[in-house]
């Protein structure tokens, strides 16, 4: 990984910082300006950020069936690659990436992933914990748009790869503007459906232990 | 077994006199009459009236009362594990069930619908790769419309005792139907589903804890394709 895009990485990292309302997506939003500047801010920003660990509240809006699905839990992250993203409610389920590998905890059911047979949702995974941790994906895989409202920016992805266009219509990062933390990723299937993972109680650079990346 | 059509041929044949026919016709319709009740008496299969029993087979896996329900769910196929939950809503705007299969972040991996009343009875709104091959999906679909009993009017239904263990078996049959389902003789709850082929039994779908108006714990085993799938009622 090239210096300057990890940093770029790291310095997303440090938008999870504490938590709020978040009402980011009932406002209009328009084309960044200066994207480079704003690239800068937010690597400037991730330099100083060693860990992140933050709860989340996930919805699933099912429109069509006029359902939301939430689920909660933890999220954390180590400087450098490692993360833990933890669901409590309604399901137990783990997935920590650590070390390079890649582990599920579902119930007590450990399993390494397997990269070839579930490759996208290894990805899909991957793009979600790099988004929340402060990492853009390349440019070769997606189309990377950035807009800004009065108190919010928005990255928005759109998949190039075939595999994931599947899956994902589009990816939206909605960053607080007062601190640059991430406060909302919205995973976006179609125009009926879409995922909102929302972060609250967000704390910068405390201290996690090693095994909380390692399942027992 | 000799039918009354192959013996009155036999007797032009033979020239048979018309009262050695009329006594012929007799024994013939007694030995019917007795081979039917005889197999009653067994208990192996009992043919439901025009009318029907409802005690026997009027029985729901998702009562009529059912609007929806949240499953964990646990899919093994082909070596592969795909973990999630399932929302199974009935539509009463649209007449049908929708099943949707999401992965634990949210993503969805299969969302079907299930019409009932019309011909074309299932549609396909989304499947993951992994799970879009026809012999696949057919037998997903198949499982959830044997849980579903979503069958055709002209199906037909035919009711046996296994004295051993007591139970009441309901066989439901069409043209590529040919389910069994299992209840206690004094239940009111299926408590297990065979699906079969002409030769082979095809799935295993064993329904546990009914708390509610379904059950809370569905098991799903295929014995010709490696589909496992597991179901656990969440509250929501």
């Amino acid at each position: 990984m090239h210096m300057k895009s990890f940093k770029f990485y790291l310095l997303l990292v440090t938008y999870i910082v504490s938590g709020y309302s978040f009402q980011s997506d009932n406002k209009q939003f328009f084309p960044v300006k200066d994207v480079e500047a704003l690239k800068v801010r937010l690597q400037n920003n991730a330099q100083n950020t060693r860990t992140i660990v933050s709860d989340f509240v996930q919805e699933k809006h099912l429109t069509m069936l006029d359902e939301v699905l939430i689920s909660k839990g933890h999220f954390m992250f180590k400087k450098e690659n490692s993360i833990r993203w933890e669901y409590n409610e309604p399901i137990k389920y783990l997935i920590i990436i650590h070390n390079g590998k890649f582990i599920i905890k579902d119930e007590d059911k450990v399993t390494k992933f397997d990269t070839e047979s579930n490759m996208v949702f290894r990805e899909i995974n991957k793009i979600i914990v790099n988004m929340v941790s402060g990492r853009l994906p390349d440019e070769k895989d997606f189309e990377i748009n950035f807009f800004e409202n009065a108190n919010f920016y928005q990255t928005e992805l759109i998949p190039k790869s075939q595999e994931v266009e599947k899956i994902l219509q589009t990816i939206q990062i909605f960053i607080e503007k007062k601190d640059l933390t991430v406060s909302e990723v919205k995973l976006i299937e179609s125009a009926e459906d879409y995922t909102s993972i929302t972060f609250v109680n967000k704390q910068l650079n405390i201290e996690i232990p090693e095994n909380k990346f390692l399942t027992k | 077994m000799l039918t009354i059509r192959s013996l009155i041929l036999r007797r032009q044949a033979l020239e048979m006199s018309p009262a050695v026919l009329v006594c012929i016709k007799s024994l013939t319709f007694i030995l019917a009459l007795f081979l039917l009740l005889y197999s009653c008496s067994t208990g192996h299969y009992k043919a439901i009236g025009k009318n029907g029993d409802a005690s026997y087979y009027n029985v729901s896996i998702f009562h009529e009362s059912f609007s929806k329900v949240l499953y964990r769910a646990g899919i093994d196929l082909n070596k592969r594990h795909f973990s999630g939950l399932m929302l199974i809503k009935k539509l009463p705007e649209n007449n049908s069930y929708r099943v949707v299969f999401l992965s634990e972040i949210g993503l969805k991996i299969f969302d079907l619908e299930f019409y009932f009343n019309k011909k074309n009875n299932f549609f396909v709104h989304y499947c993951l790769d992994a799970f879009d091959k026809r012999h696949v999906i057919n037998t997903i679909k198949k499982d959830i419309e044997s849980m579903f009993m979503n069958y055709p009017t002209e199906v037909k239904k035919r009711v046996s005792v296994v004295d051993k263990r007591e139970n009441i078996v309901i066989n439901y049959k069409l043209r590529g139907i040919n389910n069994y389902y299992y209840k206690t003789i004094n239940g009111d709850r299926i408590f297990k589903i065979e699906r079969r082929g002409l030769i082979f039994k095809k799935a295993d779908i064993t329904l546990e804890n009914y708390s509610g108006p379904f059950p809370d714990e569905i098991f799903i085993t295929h014995k010709l394709l490696k589909l496992d799938i597991v179901l656990t009622q969440l509250n929501i």
